[in-house]
């Protein structure tokens, strides 16, 4: 086996007196998908932000591709060298587009930062939306013209952009309708065959989770209670929470308030 | 008894381009006590046909058909009738309490306005009333959360909130729109099993609005499925697993990946939600879907029984999914 691309050692995230994550490890394999399931206020969105930098663990340990990230980069090229090795997709595609950026600057910006030739720019940004499904006629548009579904693979196109070794997912198909979320999912599944990319998919959504990961960590106030195998992990949940969170999902035969019968 | 019965409801609202139609004929009954569960994406008119029943409609609409509730038509009530009409016999709750209870205002001032300005209920009265339907939706310590601010409580005691509010009164029906879509799965789990008991209870009839067709068949008798401004299917809950007939209805449920295993890769449903502002000729759901021939772009389909249900599809009749 190859060497795992995120390490993540005895994290911990702490606010004033609330500690959002406390003493949090994982791997995640190279080419590998691991899943970060749990409810508002486990800490699992704190973790993924961490991971790409966009807070700072108050202690632990976070190696990506075999280098220490627990702290910020000093200069422009450790930036970069992160920037290659993990990128993140966000919830709503509605508020993580620039609204007065058309599609193909989103694009070439994100692509600006590897220094490519204009005409390298323009064949990667045509590789990128034929990855992702858009039409190259999307490159002039402002996201207002664009659906939730589109905004999200511009989204996905625009992390995919500095050929990252992983992608974290947060949340990132929770706001789409389950026709387009069905879309969404089939595609980041071609995306991770094609590229081996890995992912880290945050979610509060058990079926998703199982659908896209290989292995699972839940989260509550902060820790990991459980983690495993997903397929394991859902089908015979060993942590009481995990078993609620489990028969709160709705399906025939449930009924509301714990009655479990799937 | 029919309680409520929405017949051929048509809604016109204001465009920057002109007016468009976003409901084209929507029929549906409730009836004293029941429940039924508007489901679809997008677009497709649910809380739409919910404002338009509540007579809460965005300025410059233009409704037409008939909603009439025990017999008095809604549009046509005087502006007492009307505020007697939302003000005791129906409730309402939303999918974003914060965004439903004013912020500068205390728990207490919320759940007492409607019946002290409305009612004409003494202080106290509504008061003692508070204290005890938030006590009821479980919430403890409620003389203490009567001099709380919305923010100082989480999405799901807000809610809870929500609901005490319709308890106050006994209104005959309930209108929750999306109401657990902002909480965690455990606090929607709860909150559904609340509004289920207190319903049964009271035998308050639903109308329940969600885009997930799983949690509505959990808790509604009656499942209505919308696209485009259109019912195209309705039919008993119990039925929606094994005997749904429309393709959207079946395409919706084989969309969701599922929880106790897992496909190699989801059927999607190509392209994106239609809404009834695109003006189609034949059925809208034709352009997605995998059964539709020559005649569905052609003509649109009227509503055919079903067993129990209505199913709005050309080829209704035909078995499109026993082969394999």
């Amino acid at each position: 086996m190859t060497a795992p691309l995120v390490k993540a050692h005895s994290l911990r995230k702490v606010y004033g007196d609330f500690v959002a994550v406390d003493d949090v490890s994982f791997e995640v394999a190279a080419g590998g998908s691991l899943g970060i399931v749990g409810e508002s206020g486990s800490g699992k969105t704190t973790v993924a932000r961490m991971l790409v930098g966009l807070e700072r663990p108050t202690s632990g340990r976070i190696e990506v591709g075999g280098q220490d990230c627990s702290k910020p980069a000093r200069n422009s090229s450790g930036r970069w060298d992160r920037a290659r090795n993990l990128q993140i997709v966000f919830q709503d595609p509605y508020s993580s587009l620039d609204p007065r950026q058309n599609i193909g600057g989103a694009l070439r910006e994100a692509l600006g930062v590897a220094g490519l030739s204009k005409s390298e720019t323009q064949a990667r940004t045509e590789e990128l939306l034929a990855l992702v499904g858009l039409p190259r006629r999307v490159l002039d548009a402002l996201p207002a013209t664009l659906s939730g579904g589109q905004r999200q693979r511009v989204a996905i196109a625009r992390a995919l952009a500095t050929q990252p070794r992983g992608l974290i997912l947060d949340e990132s198909v929770a706001a789409l309708d389950v026709s387009i979320q069905a879309q969404i999912l089939n595609l980041l599944a071609d995306i991770r065959e094609e590229t081996g990319v890995s992912y880290v998919f945050v979610s509060h959504d058990l079926a998703v989770v199982r659908h896209v990961t290989d292995h699972v960590v839940v989260m509550k106030s902060g820790n990991i209670v459980e983690r495993g195998e997903t397929g394991a992990v859902l089908d015979h949940p060993q942590h009481p929470y995990t078993q609620m969170l489990r028969a709160s999902v709705p399906g025939p035969g449930w009924v509301p308030g714990g009655g479990v019968n799937r | 008894m029919t309680l409520l019965q929405v017949t051929d409801l048509t809604l016109d609202v204001a465009l920057p381009e002109g007016s468009g139609r976003v409901l084209r004929g929507v029929d549906l009954a409730v009836e004293q006590g029941g429940s039924i569960g508007l489901v679809g994406e997008s677009g497709s008119g649910k809380s739409l046909t919910v404002r338009s029943i509540a007579s809460l409609l965005p300025a410059g609409s233009r409704r037409g058909g008939s909603i009439t509730f025990e017999g008095d038509e809604v549009l046509g009530m005087s502006p007492a009738r009307l505020r007697r009409y939302r003000s005791s016999q129906l409730a309402m709750i939303f999918q974003d309490p914060r965004a439903a209870i004013n912020p500068v205002r205390k728990i207490g001032d919320f759940l007492t306005e409607n019946a002290r300005t409305n009612l004409g209920w003494s202080r106290n009265r509504a008061r003692d009333r508070a204290v005890e339907v938030l006590a009821e939706v479980g919430i403890s310590d409620p003389e203490r959360r009567l001099k709380a601010y919305p923010s100082e409580l989480s999405g799901g005691l807000l809610q809870r909130v929500m609901i005490a509010s319709t308890l106050l009164y006994e209104p005959q029906l309930l209108l929750a729109d999306e109401p657990t879509t902002a909480l965690d799965v455990t606090t929607q789990s709860s909150v559904m099993a609340l509004i289920d008991r207190l319903r049964r209870e009271r035998g308050m009839a639903m109308v329940f609005v969600s885009h997930d067709l799983e949690l509505a068949a959990a808790v509604c008798d009656t499942i209505l499925v919308m696209y485009a401004g259109r019912i195209v299917e309705q039919l008993p809950a119990g039925d929606l697993y094994e005997h749904s007939r429309h393709p959207y209805t079946r395409a919706l449920l084989q969309a969701r990946p599922r929880l106790d295993g897992r496909e190699a890769r989801l059927s999607a449903i190509p392209g994106q939600p239609a809404s009834g502002l695109e003006d189609s000729t034949g059925c809208a759901f034709a352009p997605r879907c995998r059964f539709a021939i020559d005649q569905c772009r052609a003509e649109t389909p009227l509503v055919v029984s079903v067993g129990s249900g209505g199913v709005r599809c050309l080829r209704a009749d035909e078995d499109l999914w026993g082969a394999p």
